[in-house]
């Protein structure tokens, strides 16, 4: 079709849905315009297309042979010319699986009732004795070398883009003295009904009525997880010998994981990483009902959508909890290191907020978090979710179809010094913290959901963050304000629970030096600008669309 | 190809001629490639997506029972799933964030007025939510209808209209200043 007849289609089609849009025809023509500029002009491989023609018609051939003798075909075999290639692959994973059972079982013993190791030998005792608690060792000052050497990077990156958001929006809209804001623009307000009703984009205004807080000594410990490498330990007990490949002749070699899979209906396919300590658990899809299965294939999709759950058959909280608490016991994991479970259940809020319900995926699994709790703090993503051991239920079959996020408690502390100045911790968290959403630059109309934050708690957040000499990432968990998200002032797809901002000094000085930000006015009860004002109520006043802020220091 | 003569093409399949499957091929091979290549952004990635969404359709056109005027629909829909999948299997969510940077065929150098604008476009989806770029990728570029987006995402047909519409108004509210001087400008001195 040509561009402009395509153009005069899209465009009355919007009509139709919206006749608002008629008032703004010349732009949109651009637009689409434009946007089929950039579409990308790109064909298939003349080589790639005769190709793929010949199998196509040697496989034909397949078909009508295989109809012919009426031989019942299941999906079960579906790239029949390359059945070959699945049975070797087969009898591979199987000698595979053997031989590192052999070699895994002489170390470990899989009972139903949990993880049994048998005592081999004095080292393993040794690495047993670590698997059971948690271990911190102490470190002197600043033994990590510096921290957010990663976070830094990302920052900037975040930043240079939104620095150009922020001076377009200083001059379109002019924020004043207002609690920063931030926008994730796909979180425009949709009440349910007003379909084709164009909804505004929407600015986010964090706003605190926490009250002064308690800050964290002047120096405070980070811990970085020491992966707990038994690779070579496992390795020891390996034999050698010819298996396809003289396996003998490998020097120094270690083991880096290997994977239990269960033949049975519902089974687990379990990953033990014994580089990292760490357990997986995964369904073994060949033991699991699928629907594609059930369907023929995903492309008889009026099948596959029949199958979709309803919101019936979601299961409550409580239900949720006990499968999965009951799993873990019955697994015998140790929990002495983790929290209560807590459901995610994020999706309810796209739920609620769906215009049409019945077309909404409910998803299949559930997610349930056990946060992880580090010399008796708790510890949280960057994101602002808790961290942890997380348990898949999944709901149509109400079973525990996924566990991960298992590692064995293996720390290194260093003391490290915290920021001391209750101001710049509030100028991030009216930022909504280091990783805001977007700002929204637009001119446009726009509407502005204030986020209320709570007295943050003093926990941990977990960082990566990229070691310049070893060139490795190290997994630190670094103490951390926590502000808790208590309300929102209008229903909208803000998922954030949390607003979380590192205590560590090394981190507000990167942040520094990368961009200054408008922040809130901090006023005295005269309501003049004055930060050494003290005032008896740690209290946020919203005056004139700005919000100020007493007594944070 | 006349819309008829795809039908009965469709209908030879359906009824166990497998013959007729390369014309087929033949017509609906570059936009299923297409249609893959901007879901992965990847050449080899969609080389092999593509196969096996033919693959599945050949081997499934006779037992399914779709009309043939929804033959279109059926096949975008496997490729849909077979990308589903791709990133399933790769435990990752479907990116459509490198699609709008991969084109496109003018960066000349006299067109550096239209080169900012597209630009400003290009930024500006950075800000749709992903289904909104997959709708509108199929609705703009793939050029489906909204019954056929509709059958391939799972939506309803409103619910596209609708996320195509916001779409396309969030691009609106979203550009800069700079698109609407630099489309003013251009306007003033006539050219375009």
């Amino acid at each position: 079709m040509p561009d402009d007849k395509k153009i005069k289609k899209i465009l009355d089609d919007l009509y139709k849905i919206d006749p608002e849009f008629k008032k703004h025809e010349k732009k949109l023509i651009k637009i689409i315009k434009e946007l089929l500029l950039l579409q990308p002009n790109i064909k298939p491989d003349s080589k790639f297309a005769e190709e793929l023609k010949s199998m196509l018609k040697n496989e034909e051939k397949n078909i009508d042979k295989k109809e012919s003798i009426k031989v019942k075909n299941s999906s079960k075999n579906y790239f029949t010319s390359f059945s070959f290639l699945f049975d070797l692959s087969r009898s591979f994973v199987i000698v595979s699986i053997l031989l590192l059972l052999v070699v895994s079982f002489s170390f470990v013993k899989i009972q139903k009732d949990g993880i049994k190791f048998t005592q081999q030998n004095k080292n393993q005792n040794e690495y047993l004795e670590m698997f059971k608690e948690t271990k911190i060792v102490k470190k002197g000052k600043n033994s990590f070398g510096d921290l957010f050497t990663q976070s830094q990077n990302l920052t900037a990156g975040n930043q240079s883009g939104e620095m150009a958001a922020l001076s377009s929006t200083d001059r379109a809209l002019g924020l004043g003295g207002g609690g920063y804001s931030a926008v994730k623009m796909e979180s425009s307000i949709a009440p349910a009904g007003e379909m084709g009703i164009m909804p505004l984009p929407v600015k986010f205004n964090y706003i605190y009525t926490g009250g002064d807080f308690e800050m964290f000594g002047s120096e405070e410990s980070v811990y970085k997880r020491v992966p707990l490498d038994i690779s070579k330990e496992f390795a020891g007990n390996f034999s050698g010998g010819n298996l396809l490949i003289g396996t003998d002749k490998f020097n120094n070699a270690g083991i880096s994981s290997f994977n239990l899979i269960e033949d049975r209906d519902f089974g687990y396919n379990v990953y033990f990483g014994l580089e990292d300590g760490s357990i997986s658990l995964y369904k073994n899809w060949k033991k699991w009902p699928r629907v594609e299965d059930i369907c023929g294939g995903w492309e008889n999709y009026q099948c596959i959508e029949g199958y979709r759950l309803s919101f019936d058959q979601v299961l409550s909280n409580d239900r949720l909890l006990a499968i999965a608490d009951g799993f873990l016991t019955e697994y015998g994991v140790d929990l002495s290191s983790y929290g209560p479970g807590e459901v995610q259940n994020d999706w309810l809020k796209d739920y609620s907020l769906a215009e049409d319900k019945s077309s909404y995926y409910i998803p299949e699994t559930i997610s349930i978090i056990y946060p992880l709790l580090v010399d008796g703090k708790v510890v949280y993503e960057e994101s602002g979710y808790k961290s942890g051991l997380n348990v898949e239920v999944d709901m149509r079959e109400e079973k525990v179809s996924g566990l991960y996020g298992l590692y064995y408690q293996n720390y290194e502390s260093s003391v490290y010094e915290t920021e001391g100045d209750k101001q710049k911790i509030m100028e991030l968290a009216y930022n909504g913290g280091a990783y805001p959403y977007y700002d929204y630059f637009g001119e446009g109309e726009y509407e502005t959901v204030d986020i209320e934050l709570g007295s943050p708690s003093l926990e941990l957040v977990k960082i990566w963050n990229y070691d310049n000499s070893s060139m490795t990432s190290q997994e630190m968990y670094v103490p951390a304000y926590v502000f808790p998200v208590i309300s929102q002032s209008k229903p909208t797809y803000f998922y954030r629970k949390n607003v979380v901002i590192p205590a560590v000094k090394d981190f507000f000085n990167r942040y520094e030096g990368i961009t200054p930000r408008t922040l809130p006015v901090l006023m005295n009860e005269e309501g003049s600008v004055d930060g050494s004002s003290s005032s008896s109520e740690g209290v946020v006043e919203i005056m004139n669309d700005s919000v100020s802020a007493n007594n944070f220091r | 190809m006349s819309s008829q003569e795809e039908l009965t093409l469709i209908k030879q399949c359906q009824n166990g001629d497998l013959s007729s499957f390369s014309y087929l091929y033949d017509l609906y091979l570059e936009k299923i490639y297409r249609f893959i290549y901007y879901r992965v952004s990847h050449r080899e990635t969609a080389e092999d997506l593509s196969s096996q969404t033919f693959l599945k359709a050949l081997k499934s056109i006779s037992s399914s029972n779709f009309s043939g005027k929804n033959f279109s629909a059926w096949l975008y829909k496997i490729a849909y799933n077979t990308v589903i999948d791709h990133y399933r299997s790769n435990k990752k969510e479907m990116d459509l964030d490198k699609v709008f940077d991969l084109s496109s065929d003018e960066n000349l150098p006299e067109q550096t007025d239209k080169n900012q604008r597209i630009d400003l476009i290009r930024k500006a989806t950075e800000f749709l939510s992903p289904k909104q770029k997959d709708v509108l990728i199929m609705r703009v570029w793939d050029e489906l209808s909204y019954k056929e987006i509709a059958l391939i995402s799972g939506d309803s047909e409103e619910n596209c209209k609708v996320i195509f519409s916001r779409a396309v108004g969030k691009l609106k509210d979203s550009l800069p200043v700079e698109y609407f001087a630099l489309l003013l400008l251009l306007n003033l001195f006539k050219i375009n």
